[in-house]
C-alpha cells in the first residue's frame, strides 16, 4: 500500500538525566524521558503533512525515527508498505542547519546520497548536475558550502535529498535558520518543487505560518510527550504561491486556532 | 556586497533572479580570478615581515661593530661564510646526509602517527589504552632516551631515524586523533541518513574531515624532527650538518656555526611554507576570504 503509516509510535530516552527530577531528591536513580507518546498519522502520496508544536515535543525524534536514524520503542513507521527500521534509499532528509560536508563542492554534496547507493559517477554527476540547476544554483557548482549564503545551502540540503528521488521526504525546520525572506522564497519555490516532483512530505517546523502555507494537513503536538492534539487540513486557493494566502480569512482563523493550543500549552 | 546585479560580470555566473545570491558572492572569488587585478600578495602582508628583517639585519650590523668576529660576525660576513659552506665544505652533501634519515624518520612516523591516531579517535579503548604513554612520550625529554638509543641501535643511522621516528610522533597522533574527535555528530548522522557505510564514512567523512588537523600535526611534526635530527648527528655518530656544528664549533668558525643555524632555519621556514601550500591543495574548504 502506498504512502506513510505511522501505527501509535512511541519513544523515550532512557536515564535521561535532563528528566531526574529527583536527581538530588528522594528518588533513586534516574528517569526516562518520555518524549513522543502512541503518534498515530498517515501521508497519501504526493502529500504535505506538516507537525507543530511547542519546543521539546518531540517532533523532532518523531523525523529521525521516520528517517530510521532512531528506533521506536513501541509502534512502526511503514513507507510503501515495508517498516522504516534503518535508513533507507527511498527517504531523505533536509536539515535545519543543512549539515552540509564543508569539505565538498555544492556539487559534491548533492552527488553525496547518489554514491553512497553506488551510482555510477558519470551518471549521478548528471543528476546531481541537473538538481543544482533546478534549485537555482547553476554556475556555483564547484563552490564550497562556506562561500555560499545560508539561502544557498539550504537549497544544496534541498538539492541533495531530491537528487535520491525519495519517495519520502523529511523536513527538520528547514527554512528556521533563514531570515525572513529568504525563508517565505524558498518555500514558495518548494511548493513549486512539489508541484513537479509530487513527493510525500513530512514537514516539522514550530512556524504556524509556514505549517499552514506549506501543508495539505498539520498535525499539533502537545508537550512532551508529544501527541496529536489537533489535525487540520487547510484549503486554501491554488497554486498556493499565486495568491497571497496570509490574507485569507480562513487562513487566520486556523492560525488563531492552532496559536490558541500551542501557547497555551506552553504556558 | 550588494545588490548590484550588473557588477561582477564573471565566467560561470549564473544569470539569477535571486538576491540572496547576489548578496552571498564571496569578493575573492572574483577577486583571484581576476587576470592583472590585484597583486598576488598585498603589501599589507608582506610589509611588516619585511620591515622586521630589515630592522633585524640592521641591529645585527650595529651590534657586530662593538665585537670582534669570533664573537659576533656581522652580517655580510656570516652569509659569506655560509657561501663557504657550500663551495668548500661540502655542504651539500652533509645536507643530503641529513635530509636522509629526516626523510626515513617521518616517511615512517607519518603513516603509523596518522593511523594510530585514527584508531584513538574512533575507539575509546584504544584511546585509554594508549593515553598514558602519548603523555609520557609528550613530557619526557626525549633527549634523555639518546644513551638507550645508543644502547639498542648504535650510533649510526638507524639509531638517528629511531630518535627522529620518537620526536615527530607525539603531534601525528595527538592531532590525527583531535581531527576524528572533532568530527561533528550532524555530519556522521548526515552520513548515515543517506546511507554511508563503514567504509564510506571513514573514506567521506572522516577522513576529508580530518585532513586540516593532519596537516597541522604534520608541519608540527616537521618542526620536531628538524630539530629532532640536527641534534642526534650532534649526539650520535657525528655526521651530517650536526657534524659541521660541532666541528666549527670547537673551531671558533662563529661565523660558520651561525651560518649553519641561518641555513637549517631557512630550510624549516621553506618545508613549512611547502606544507601549508599543500593543505590549500589538499584542503581546499579551508581556504578563508584573504581580501579581507
Amino acid at each position: 500500500m502506498p504512502g506513510l503509516r505511522v501505527d501509535r509510535v512511541s519513544k523515550a530516552f532512557r536515564g535521561s538525566p535532563a528528566a531526574g527530577a529527583g536527581r538530588n531528591g528522594g528518588e533513586t536513580g534516574r528517569r526516562d524521558l518520555r518524549v513522543l507518546h502512541e503518534i498515530s498519522f498517515a501521508v497519501q502520496p504526493e502529500q504535505i503533512v506538516g507537525i507543530i508544536g511547542p519546543s521539546g515535543c518531540g517532533k523532532t525524534t518523531l523525523l529521525k525515527i521516520l528517517a530510521g536514524l532512531e528506533t521506536a520503542d513501541a509502534g512502526a513507521a511503514t513507507l510503501n508498505g515495508s517498516a522504516v527500521t534503518r535508513p533507507r534509499p527511498d527517504i531523505a532528509i533536509v536539515f535545519q542547519l543543512f549539515n552540509l560536508f564543508p569539505w565538498r563542492t555544492v556539487l559534491g554534496n548533492v552527488e553525496f546520497g547518489l554514491q553512497m547507493q553506488r551510482v555510477p559517477a558519470p551518471e549521478r554527476r548528471e543528476r546531481a548536475a541537473r538538481l543544482v540547476a533546478m534549485v537555482g544554483l547553476a554556475g556555483f557548482e564547484r563552490y564550497f558550502p562556506h562561500q555560499l549564503s545560508g539561502g544557498m545551502q539550504q537549497r544544496v540540503g534541498l538539492a541533495r535529498a531530491l537528487a535520491i528521488d525519495p519517495a519520502l521526504l523529511l523536513l527538520d525546520e528547514p527554512f528556521g535558520a533563514l531570515d525572513y525572506q529568504t525563508a517565505e522564497r524558498l518555500r514558495e519555490e518548494l511548493l513549486k518543487i512539489q508541484s513537479q516532483a509530487a513527493k510525500m512530505m513530512v514537514l516539522v517546523t514550530h512556524n504556524i505560518d509556514e505549517a499552514l502555507y506549506l501543508c495539505d494537513r498539520v498535525l499539533v503536538f502537545s508537550p512532551r510527550p508529544g501527541r496529536v492534539t489537533l489535525e487540520i487540513e487547510p484549503r486554501f486557493p491554488q497554486p498556493r504561491w499565486a495568491h497571497d494566502i496570509y490574507a485569507v480569512p480562513e487562513f487566520t482563523r486556523l492560525r488563531a486556532e492552532i496559536k490558541a493550543l500551542v501557547m497555551g500549552a506552553e504556558a | 556586497m550588494s545588490d548590484q546585479p550588473g557588477a561582477v560580470p564573471a565566467s560561470g555566473r549564473p544569470a539569477a533572479g535571486h538576491h540572496e545570491i547576489e548578496a552571498a558572492r564571496p569578493r575573492w572569488a572574483s577577486g583571484i580570478r581576476r587576470p592583472g587585478g590585484r597583486p598576488l600578495i598585498p603589501a599589507a602582508a608582506w610589509l611588516p615581515t619585511a620591515g622586521s628583517l630589515l630592522v633585524f639585519l640592521a641591529v645585527w650590523q650595529i651590534l657586530s661593530r662593538f665585537y670582534p668576529p669570533i664573537l659576533l660576525p656581522g652580517p655580510a660576513a656570516t652569509f659569506g661564510a655560509l657561501w663557504d659552506l657550500f663551495a668548500r665544505d661540502n655542504l651539500a652533501r652533509a645536507f643530503a646526509t641529513s635530509i636522509q634519515s629526516l626523510l626515513i624518520g617521518l616517511g615512517l612516523a607519518i603513516p603509523t602517527g596518522i593511523v594510530l591516531g585514527f584508531l584513538a579517535g574512533v575507539s575509546r579503548p584504544v584511546e585509554r589504552a594508549i593515553g598514558p604513554f602519548l603523555d609520557a612520550l609528550y613530557v619526557t625529554p626525549k633527549i634523555m632516551l639518546i644513551p638507550l638509543f645508543i644502547i639498542w641501535f648504535g650510533v649510526g643511522t638507524e639509531a638517528r631515524i629511531a630518535y627522529i621516528f620518537v620526536v615527530s610522533y607525539f603531534p601525528l597522533v595527538v592531532n590525527t586523533f583531535a581531527g576524528v574527535r572533532s568530527m561533528r555528530d550532524e555530519f556522521t548522522e548526515t552520513a548515515r541518513a543517506f546511507l554511508a557505510g563503514p567504509l564510506e564514512m571513514f573514506r567521506d567523512v572522516y577522513l576529508p574531515g580530518s585532513i586540516p588537523f593532519i596537516v597541522a600535526g604534520i608541519r608540527l611534526a616537521l618542526g620536531h624532527a628538524i630539530v629532532g635530527m640536527i641534534t642526534a648527528e650532534m649526539f650520535l655518530a657525528i655526521v651530517g650538518l650536526g657534524y659541521m656544528v660541532v666541528n666549527f664549533g670547537n673551531r671558533l668558525a662563529t661565523a660558520k656555526v651561525l651560518a649553519l643555524a641561518i641555513f637549517v632555519s631557512l630550510f624549516g621556514v621553506a618545508v613549512t611554507e611547502l606544507v601549508k601550500w599543500s593543505e590549500h591543495r589538499l584542503a581546499p574548504w579551508t581556504r578563508r576570504d584573504t581580501s579581507s
